[in-house]
């Protein structure tokens, strides 16, 4: 197999939209050069999205899916052939992902590049390319799926952004975070004006009034607060139990009339296929009623109920006045009080952590409060840089 | 009047919560402003007042610090008792709120009566009561005092569970509901503050007919 045969192979597969089939054909193919893995989760994840499984199939198929990622995701990303600090899968290709370093100088014009083709979401946050490495990505890169682009903190000027204005390969894009670069009015005309993509939401990170951040703005400092300081701490605990499969970040929001506006947040680990939070107790310590940890006795000293692990003993800030309030109010239900007993009464989940080291951040229930100032502000920190 | 609390529908936008509650009874009800709802335009045309923190621009701003007052509206709630100096005395100018064990002011009966005792406007909180009551820091005498006292600025009504402020619906038995009734056709403004996210209209409405009914 040569780089330029699956870069084919890519480039057809991205320009196929929802057609499965050009996916199908180089899992074929990826059988036949000696990479039935890769093949097989391709097929997998292509079964996945069609309609009409009955909810057993579904299960097995998501199970092997999970046990092709664990085995295989690592691996699979380093061929990339480009630093990749996050990625995710949709139908056996990346469909989002953020690096972790800017390619070099040529990439965008190698068969490499081709991996990136079927990206809708793309993370270059805080590279610092400047506006010669964005003028190379605006004229060689060939994106044709990309619908969200992240180059907030690159030191683009308006030279840079009137290039970018200027990219053929980038036809879906719509959503462009900017701050954190030194845009003014000329780029930013140039961009909105630009014929070669549609921008429905072009972030400079403008908050609107009452909200201390604007919504990429949250957004990117919510990967940040996942990936600087939850991940760690949760692969610590895959690694030290090998029987955890997965865990998740649970939040709640309610007030009284001492609490404040504050968001707490825990996590669930779990050796289930996903956690469950039936039976979960906030502040119990039964580990023996909780169907999460059956066979994993926890010899942590930190404070902990059960699987529910608290962030701050574990060693994860929270500032559940302050920060916590604009980037995790949105995924909390309405309605919560402090007096629960089961931590299912109020708390919902708001992201999904795998063995195999991805994640998943779930849809917001109250995209209301996303980036809303809370009473000390929430200062914006270096996470959204 | 009857007031209905924004914090019946907390964490929704604020234009949408007001929409929501005056749509239960228009015409018939005013609206008091709370913290913790996502800031947004406030469009409608009714009577309003303003509670402890509330502002338009964030979900709530402070209130206080360290004892000296930042905010200013119809009332508001003591500092709590461990974030002021020993020996603090509220300001004489505010319409401050009946509490429990933790505050600084109107914690228990002995407080309250010292309030009355100095004349000031109260809002008084019934659940507040009731939880004061669950501790045993209320004296039945000085309760009785409090209902029959002449400066009660605002009345607050919802359901408690024993030392929990839950801000539960209105039972039949709801302890001060009726005293509170009696205080809104004398014309103090009463406020309306049981969480309605998990309520059907019709139960809405039930909590609105208990105070205000046809």
């Amino acid at each position: 197999m040569t780089a330029s045969d699956e870069a084919n192979f890519l480039r057809a597969i991205a320009t196929g939209d929802q057609d499965s089939l050009p996916r199908l054909v180089h899992a074929d193919w990826l059988d036949e050069h000696g990479n039935p893995a890769r093949a097989e989760f391709i097929r997998t994840q292509c079964a996945l999205a069609s309609e009409g499984l009955s909810a057993e199939r579904r299960q097995s198929l998501r199970i092997r899916e999970r046990e092709l990622l664990d085995q295989h995701r690592q691996a699979w990303c380093e061929a990339f052939g480009f630093p990749v600090e996050d990625a995710q899968f949709e139908r056996g290709y990346p469909e989002s992902l953020r690096q972790s370093e800017w390619p070099s100088r040529g990439f965008f014009e190698s068969p490499a590049s081709a991996y990136l083709s079927t990206v809708t979401e793309l993370d270059l946050t805080g590279l610092r390319c400047g506006d010669a490495g964005i003028a190379d990505f605006a004229e060689h890169a060939r994106l044709p799926r990309l619908r969200k682009l992240l180059l907030n903190g690159n030191g683009i000027t308006d030279t840079g952004a009137s290039a970018l204005a200027q990219a053929s390969g980038l036809p879906a894009l719509e959503s462009l975070y900017l701050f954190h670069n030194a845009v003014g009015s000329a780029g930013r005309t140039a961009l909105e004006n630009s014929d070669r993509f549609r921008l429905g939401n072009l972030d400079f990170g403008e908050p609107a009034a009452g909200y201390s951040f604007s919504p990429g703005q949250t957004d990117v400092a919510r990967r940040e607060f996942l990936r600087t300081r939850l991940l760690p701490v949760i692969r610590g605990y895959f690694t030290k139990y090998p029987r955890l499969q997965s865990a998740m970040l649970c939040v709640a929001q309610y007030w009284s009339d001492e609490a404040d506006d504050a968001v707490h947040g825990r996590v669930v680990v779990s050796e289930l296929f996903e956690p469950t939070m039936e039976g979960v107790e906030a502040y119990g310590d039964d580990a023996a009623r909780d169907p999460n940890i059956p066979n994993t006795p926890f010899k942590e000293s930190e404070y902990h109920g059960g699987s529910c692990i608290s962030l701050w003993g574990a060693g994860v800030p929270w500032d559940e006045n302050n920060r916590a309030v604009p980037l995790w109010a949105a995924f909390a239900p309405e309605g919560g009080h402090q007096e629960y007993g089961a931590i299912s009464e109020v708390y919902a989940p708001a992201v999904m952590f795998y063995r195999h080291g991805g994640y998943t951040i779930l849809p917001m229930l109250r995209p209301q409060l996303d980036g809303v100032r809370s009473e000390w502000g929430g200062e914006l920190g270096e996470e959204a840089e | 009047m009857l007031y209905l609390a924004l914090s019946c529908y907390q964490g929704r936008r604020m234009g949408d919560a007001a929409e929501a509650l005056y749509s239960l009874a228009p015409g018939r009800v005013g609206l008091q402003l709370t913290p913790g709802c996502a800031p947004s335009p406030i469009t409608l045309d009714c009577p309003i007042r303003t509670h402890h923190g509330y502002t338009p621009h964030a979900l709530r701003t402070r209130v206080w610090d360290c004892g000296a007052l930042l905010w200013s509206g119809d009332s508001l709630h003591p500092p709590l008792a461990r974030d002021v100096p020993e020996g603090w005395q509220p300001p004489d100018d505010v319409v401050l709120e009946t509490m429990y064990p933790g505050y600084a002011a109107l914690a228990n009966g002995d407080q309250i009566a010292q309030a009355m005792d100095e004349w000031r406007w109260l809002a008084v909180d019934v659940a507040h009561l009731d939880i004061q009551t669950h501790h045993g820091v209320l004296a039945e005498s000085v309760r009785q005092r409090l209902l029959e006292y002449e400066r009660v600025a605002e009345v607050h009504v919802s359901a408690s569970h024993e030392h929990r402020d839950t801000h539960s619906k209105l039972l039949t038995h709801t302890w001060g509901t009726e005293w509170a009734r009696a205080k809104l056709a004398t014309g103090t403004p009463v406020i309306l503050e049981c969480y309605m996210h998990h309520l059907s209209h019709e139960e809405c409405q039930e909590q609105i007919a208990f105070l205000l009914p046809d």
